[in-house]
């Protein structure tokens, strides 16, 4: 895919068809042109453990079962250097002359189902991957057991094409490790080694398996059954990960040290071979796709759903859907599952034929724009269309309704339904109309912050009573305007809370958040009122804990504020008369549409 | 990829740190000593203002 724009239901997407240079229609699979093919690469789908020609079949169940060439290794077509596959092909299904095309397809909704890349294990040097022959990833594993693999399922190693008889595996290379960047758990790799280890047992009764592992997480239905069977096997679990792996250089064997923490003590296992049970990351293409679709990632780099629980399979982006890998690491069966459940709403939505929106969105008062785009800008859906000398509109179908534009709008030309600037500012006077002195004063967005305040509750966790709440849809919907209003009122301390930066239930949105706070802690510190009196936190959901104990500080931090403090903030931070004919602006309209083309 | 050495501030404790952060870094922060998320940029003194009596800070032709 190289674009896509467009909204539910009605998505324009730009699709690469990449170059066969055989026709599909044609060839027969007679495999005649590999047979002349002078290049010889390593083959990827054998992890290179075998070659292929130029001109090949991209694995046996490839379909269309045809030949394809690949450029990139062919000796060239313009001018053709070789061109004897063309000469053998009986058929003539040989086409030097094929290009690219892009095709543009509509569509109402999209799976995203990209998959995974596996671990380069090439980095943890202790395990010597590329100093060691008979050091191979699981991957490499599986081609080599496999019947349609490099050595047609007769399972040796590579230094010297003889059966190992002590192979120990290396669980966690690449996952549940923050030092490599890698923290989360890739969830296949130990029934993947349990797998392996009874498919061992069952080929070649008479090998040794040792199996080094910090835990073992066999949770899913029958795999502690299938766990217990390969310790029944024989295969031998040690627990405890190797810090170091030599090589004899006379018999090619590698010595395994570990501490075995089971029973404390420090071993050494002579192997004739090491699988290293590699973990599971996002793909490469991961960030082209998020930009493209206007997706979140979490932390570990996979694409983040809608809601955890209730929309397992939903982008933020409406009309986008996940299945698989790309959401995060789960096995086949939970990818199946994952895949039919977005088919199956995705079909949902397409059979409708109508949508409903969020009541809450965002209108642009023709009238009060300035044609500037900011708001176009900061739409972390790119819901908002604008162009250089236009009025920006919404389009209701994509807008979530977080109000990110309706913060940054500074010409009021945004309302956002039901949280209208006019109705936050009333709910802010109110609040602070007696005694304000006395009150924290707190934005909450509605799906964490807030969230995290009522788990406070129901947690019975006690916190301060001084506090009172305004909640927002986003934490990015709390204007400069309102925090500054809030210390008009009186009042001593402000607090603006969201949700954590991987949790943002409105892609990034929160990061807008970010810049204003900064904005603010300036602007503050200009007018010489502390800028500690404004604070910034991130709360989830769960975090009841958090919520009290910020609760608990912005108290403390409450009572540090004198009322001499208040009155100057009141003062300082009054809004200056606006000039006669003139919008209050930092930069003419016209600078800032500039300013913002270059951004969009 | 451009780095540049920030320095933050937190807004609940007061600690001071430095970082090294990478252009359009995507990045949850908090303080290492308190944990809270109030963490300020803060911005680089011109140099002319760091002087004492360091004018407008706008250079020789300001």
């Amino acid at each position: 895919m190289e674009e896509v724009s467009g909204y539910i239901g009605n998505f324009t997407t730009k699709i690469r068809k990449k170059a066969r240079y055989v026709d599909p229609g044609v060839c027969n699979a007679c495999g005649e042109c590999a047979k002349v093919c002078p290049v010889s690469m390593p083959d990827e789908f054998q992890t290179g453990l075998s070659s292929r020609k130029a001109v090949y079949i991209p694995f046996p169940q490839a379909v269309p079962c045809s030949y394809i060439l690949n450029m990139e290794d062919c000796l060239g077509n313009n001018p053709i250097a070789c061109g004897k596959c063309a000469d053998v092909c009986e058929k003539s299904a040989i086409d030097f002359d094929d290009r690219d095309e892009i095709l543009t397809r509509e569509v109402g909704a999209i799976i995203v189902a990209i998959g995974l890349d596996v671990y380069d294990p090439a980095e943890m040097d202790e395990y010597g991957y590329t100093r060691f022959d008979n050091v191979i990833t699981s991957m490499e594993f599986e081609r080599l057991i496999c019947a349609a693999g490099p050595t047609a399922g007769h399972f040796v190693r590579p230094s010297d094409q003889v059966r190992p008889k002590r192979i120990g595996f290396i669980q966690c290379v690449g996952s549940r490790n923050p030092k490599i960047g890698r923290p989360y758990c890739s969830n296949i790799c130990c029934m993947n080694t349990i797998k392996d280890t009874l498919l061992l047992a069952d080929h070649y009764p008479d090998t040794e398996n040792y199996v080094f592992y910090q835990d073992i997480r066999a949770f899913g239905k029958s795999f502690e059954d299938m766990f217990q069977r390969s310790k029944e096997s024989g295969a031998r679990y040690i627990r405890g990960l190797p810090g170091d792996i030599e090589e004899d250089p006379g018999t090619r064997n590698l010595t395994v040290t570990v501490e075995n923490t089971t029973r404390g003590q420090l071993e050494r296992h002579e192997l004739d071979m090491v699988v290293l049970s590699v973990g599971v990351q996002p793909p490469k293409s991961m960030d082209k796709i998020a930009g493209m679709l206007t997706l979140s990632r979490t932390s570990d780099g996979f694409l983040m759903e809608s809601h955890p629980k209730l929309k397992p399979v939903d982008a933020p982006t409406r009309g986008v859907f996940f299945a698989g890998f790309c959401e995060g690491p789960k096995d086949i069966k939970d990818s199946v599952c994952q895949a039919g459940a977005a088919a199956s709403r995705a079909g949902a939505l397409l059979n409708a034929g109508a949508i409903k929106i969020e009541a809450i969105t965002s209108v642009i008062d023709e009238e009060a724009c300035t044609k500037c785009g900011l708001c176009a800008a900061v739409c972390p859906y790119g819901a908002i269309t604008w162009s250089k000398g236009n009025v920006a509109s919404v389009v209701d179908a994509a807008c979530a309704g977080c109000g990110s534009c309706g913060a940054t709008c500074k010409f009021g030309a945004i309302t956002m339904r039901h949280f209208t600037d006019d109705q936050l500012i009333a709910q802010v006077r109110a609040i602070l109309a007696k005694d304000p002195q006395d009150k924290v004063f707190a934005f909450a967005c509605n799906w964490c912050s807030y969230a995290g305040g009522d788990m406070a509750g129901i947690s019975r966790i006690s916190y301060p009573a001084s506090n009172r709440v305004v909640r927002t849809m986003c934490s990015a919907r709390v204007s400069e305007e309102m925090v500054l209003e809030a210390f008009r009122c009186g009042a001593p301390v402000v607090l603006v809370s969201g949700c954590h930066y991987a949790d943002c239930h409105y892609i990034n949105a929160n990061r807008q958040t970010v810049e204003r706070v900064q904005r603010l802690w300036d602007k503050l510190e200009r007018a010489g009122v502390r800028p500690e009196r404004l604070q910034l936190e991130w709360i989830s959901a769960a975090e009841g804990q958090k919520f009290a104990a910020v609760m608990k500080r912005m108290e403390e931090l409450r009572q540090t504020v004198t009322n001499e403090e208040i009155e100057h903030a009141r003062e300082a931070l009054k809004p200056k008369p606006k000039k006669s004919g003139k919008r209050k602006a930092t930069a003419p309209p016209e600078k800032a549409a500039e300013r913002t083309e270059a951004l969009v | 990829m451009t780095t540049t050495l920030v320095k933050f501030r937190c807004m609940a404790c007061g600690h001071e740190y430095q970082e090294i952060v990478e252009k359009g870094e995507d990045k949850e922060r908090a303080c290492g000593r308190c944990r809270s998320n109030s963490i300020r940029r803060l911005k680089p003194k011109p140099a002319a203002a760091a002087k004492k009596g360091g004018g407008n800070g706008r250079g020789p032709s300001g």
